[in-house]
């Protein structure tokens, strides 16, 4: 018995530079390893995480549907575990995939698609730190500067 | 005084009454959470029983995914 499911899957932004076909691919390619049937698959967002997961500040979701026997999740859960590129999924069953995102897979699939190239994360604290002290060597030539006028 | 009923003012309503209740409708999940990321009662939002059950989950689900914040 195969299930509708709704999967989403949070991706590292490091695969994502290195190609979000080859990314997408190893993602869905799990789901068709453990029987599955992929209907439809596209980038949902690419967006700074509310808090860091594995030390990363951003990632990109891939929004997937899919078919998939009830008895190969717990196996797809397992592998997704181990799975370095993917720092978070959720499974979810569904009653049917929304028609746009049939829709909006077939738009990404097309020829001039192009995925734009995520942010780099934010700038280590360390690199704040000498920007503060950069402002309190400024200061004092401000005051400099008063005192002449 | 001692004796004096005091009551309390009503806290600050949000509107999200019709909207629809998912997990990937971050922006409307920010509206039913605190300033310190914690999920707002449904005296806060409003919300029928059913309905408050529902953005109860899709906020953790928000949650597990990066989404939102645990604590902000």
């Amino acid at each position: 018995m195969s299930q509708t499911y709704e999967i989403m899957f949070l991706i590292d932004n490091n695969a994502v530079r290195a190609g979000w076909k080859e990314a997408k691919g190893s993602v869905t390619g799990l789901i068709e390893k453990h029987g599955g049937k992929v209907l439809a698959a596209r980038r949902w967002d690419e967006r700074r995480l509310a808090y860091p997961i594995r030390h990363r500040r951003r990632g990109t979701y891939l929004l997937t549907y899919g078919e998939l026997p009830g008895a190969s999740v717990a196996s797809l859960r397992r592998e997704l575990d181990l799975t370095e590129n993917v720092l978070r999924y959720l499974i979810l069953s569904v009653e049917s995939v929304p028609p746009q995102e049939l829709e909006l897979t077939r738009a990404e699939s097309a020829a001039d698609f192009k995925v734009p190239e995520p942010p780099p994360d934010d700038v280590p604290e360390v690199e704040e730190d000498e920007d503060e002290d950069d402002k309190a060597a400024a200061e004092p030539e401000l005051e400099l500067a008063e005192e002449e006028v | 005084m001692y004796g004096e009923r005091y009551e309390m003012p009503a806290p600050e309503r949000v509107h999200v009454k019709d909207e629809d209740i998912d997990y990937k409708n971050v922006e409307l999940l920010r509206k039913c959470i605190g300033g310190q990321g914690q999920m707002l009662s449904r005296r806060r939002t409003s919300l029928r029983a059913q309905r408050q059950r529902q953005l109860k989950k899709a906020i953790k689900r928000a949650r597990h995914m990066g989404l939102l914040p645990f604590v902000d």
